[in-house]
């Protein structure tokens, strides 16, 4: 079939649509506490344990490491313990998962790191308990910079669907490249760039208009 | 209500150990507002940070209310800190909320009940006099208008002592004026006890009851602001007291008194309060008939006192200059000898 009908273009904005939204938000409730624990665990921290914040960080530093495409194969079998398969969209967001958690708990954490001192001190000085430093001090504060954190990963994670075809996962990228690189159709090449193009461009504009909102300046 | 006994604090950087305070001990009485002066690296912030334990004593006992706060447990810890309030150079508000709920703030974290919280919170928003701010963000504040916010956030948990770390450096002097007066209304109309650390004297001078002076993770001099304003004994304070109470030389007059044919003594006298209004230089002329001249006058206000600062030229030699200096101290005026 060399015909790309708007039916199956469709079919692949809903596919990735799904990949993304599944993994970003199972991705978002891994990569938030983690964060957290970066931030309250490590050297001068508000819980300072440097031998859990060591092994947190390390394994971060590894699964951050390894291509999307790697990570994809290296974990089949994690993949068909969860989800009992290995080809599939489901399949595809097993791996999307655990290579955007350690992504947004860096960028988190880096938002949660930009949050002034002084509000830190000011919630000390008030004799706020660690879960209340992070409830009313640290996350309102940092929540405009996690909005755009977390809508770089959402586009991050597009990038990453893309080669999702490879187990099978389907998608927009995946139409690229099955239908437009690997049959020399340019049309379709240049059709589903410009869907991303435009997909990218909405996510990010929104993702600056939430953050704007909530920033108040 | 606050007693700093011999307190040391070490910080341990990589390989140096910095001695931040070295050996302080303070007391702050009730009801009073106490002011510590000291530039930049004198061991003042670390001080303040200790009475809310935000800084902990190497060796030393801090005494608040009677208590060693080093002895009390956990959850003690946290009653300790809801007495004490603190107010920051640089306002420490969250920008991400109204001024309402940043005054609510401390508050909510008691877990008290809406209506206590917005009954309390609007109190004190028109104690500071911004009730019609309450809907408005920090960004859209001006910077006493966001110090204001601060003080207010302070006052809502009805605290018994207010710990002011440079509340007023971040702000221009005229700003800076209107927070100390608030400050001084806190102090009357709530009894609260405040402890401030600042590196301005104008603060001191009109603020503060007593005042010490730090240097070098020491307190080098220590009293009433009236008396360590008229008679400093240290160099450091006594630049601090120069920057608010000039009594140097116009350099002019100076030039007139190097070029005088005649040999003349210079004395530097301080009137302390009431004893301005005395007729002291009349009394030196007639008694002793020497010429004289005043070459530099200056009356600062003071703790609702007054303090005056002459230096007199007298065309006379060394035996008759002593004879006026004793004439003077026998009046309880301070009286020192003074060069160009």
């Amino acid at each position: 079939m060399n015909q790309v009908t708007p039916d199956i273009i469709w079919q692949a904005i809903i596919e990735t649509a799904y990949m993304v939204s599944v993994s970003l938000l199972i991705g978002t409730l891994l990569g938030l506490p983690l964060a957290l624990l970066l931030v309250l665990t490590r050297p001068n921290g508000i819980k300072e344990n440097k031998f859990f914040y060591a092994i947190l960080n390390t394994i971060i530093n590894i699964i951050r490491s390894l291509p999307f495409i790697i990570l994809l194969v290296a974990i089949v079998p994690f993949t068909r313990l969860i989800v009992g398969k290995t080809y599939g969209t489901e399949a595809a967001i097993v791996p999307l998962i655990i290579y955007i958690a350690p992504f947004i708990a860096r960028l988190v954490e880096t938002s949660l790191l930009e949050v002034n001192p002084g509000i830190i001190e000011l919630a000390k000085s008030l004799g706020a308990k660690p879960l209340q430093i992070v409830r009313y001090f640290l996350v309102p504060e940092a929540l405009a910079s996690i909005i755009l954190t977390l809508t770089t990963a959402t586009i991050g994670l597009i990038g990453a669907t893309a080669m999702a075809g490879t187990v099978g996962g389907g998608g927009i990228g995946n139409l690229a490249i099955s239908y437009g690189y690997q049959r020399f159709n340019t049309v379709v090449i240049i059709l589903t760039v410009v869907i991303l193009i435009v997909i990218v461009q909405i996510i990010q504009s929104f993702g600056n208009f939430l953050a704007k909102k909530i920033r108040h300046q | 209500m606050i007693e700093f006994d011999h307190i040391v604090k070490e910080f341990h950087q990589k390989k140096k150990t910095i001695i931040a305070l070295n050996d302080v001990s303070l007391k702050v009485e009730k009801g009073d507002i106490f002011g510590v002066i000291g530039y930049s690296g004198a061991g003042k912030s670390t001080l303040i940070r200790l009475v809310n334990g935000l800084e902990e004593p190497s060796s030393g006992k801090v005494i608040v209310d009677g208590q060693d706060i080093q002895q009390l447990k956990p959850n003690e810890k946290n009653l300790n800190k809801k007495k004490i309030s603190m107010v920051f150079q640089h306002f420490n508000l969250l920008e991400s909320k109204t001024v309402f709920d940043n005054v609510a703030l401390p508050l909510k974290l008691k877990n008290d009940s809406r209506e206590k919280i917005k009954e309390k919170v609007i109190e004190m928003l028109s104690f500071v006099g911004l009730e019609d701010k309450q809907k408005n963000y920090p960004s859209q504040l001006s910077g006493g208008q966001k110090q204001r916010v601060g003080i207010a956030r302070a006052l809502v948990t009805n605290p018994e002592i207010l710990l002011c770390d440079e509340a007023t450096s971040a702000l221009d002097p005229k700003t800076t004026t209107s927070i100390l007066q608030l400050l001084k209304r806190v102090n009357e109309q709530f009894k609260i006890t405040i402890l401030l650390i600042t590196h301005e004297m104008e603060v001191i001078r009109d603020l503060c009851h007593k005042v010490a002076v730090m240097e070098n993770g020491q307190i080098i001099e220590k009293g009433n602001v009236i008396d360590v304003f008229g008679t400093p004994q240290q160099p450091t304070t006594k630049d601090f007291v120069k920057t608010v109470i000039p009594n140097s030389i116009p350099k002019n007059i100076v030039e007139n008194l190097r070029n005088s044919p005649k040999a003349y003594q210079l004395l530097r006298l301080k009137f302390l309060g009431n004893n301005t209004s005395d007729s002291l230089l009349y009394k030196i002329n007639q008694k002793f008939n020497i010429e004289n001249n005043i070459v530099f006058a200056n009356v600062t206000e003071l703790q609702g006192t007054t303090l005056g600062i002459f230096t007199i030229a007298f065309y006379t030699d060394e035996q008759g200059i002593k004879r006026i200096k004793e004439f003077i101290q026998s009046h309880n005026v301070i009286v020192e000898e003074a060069s160009i």
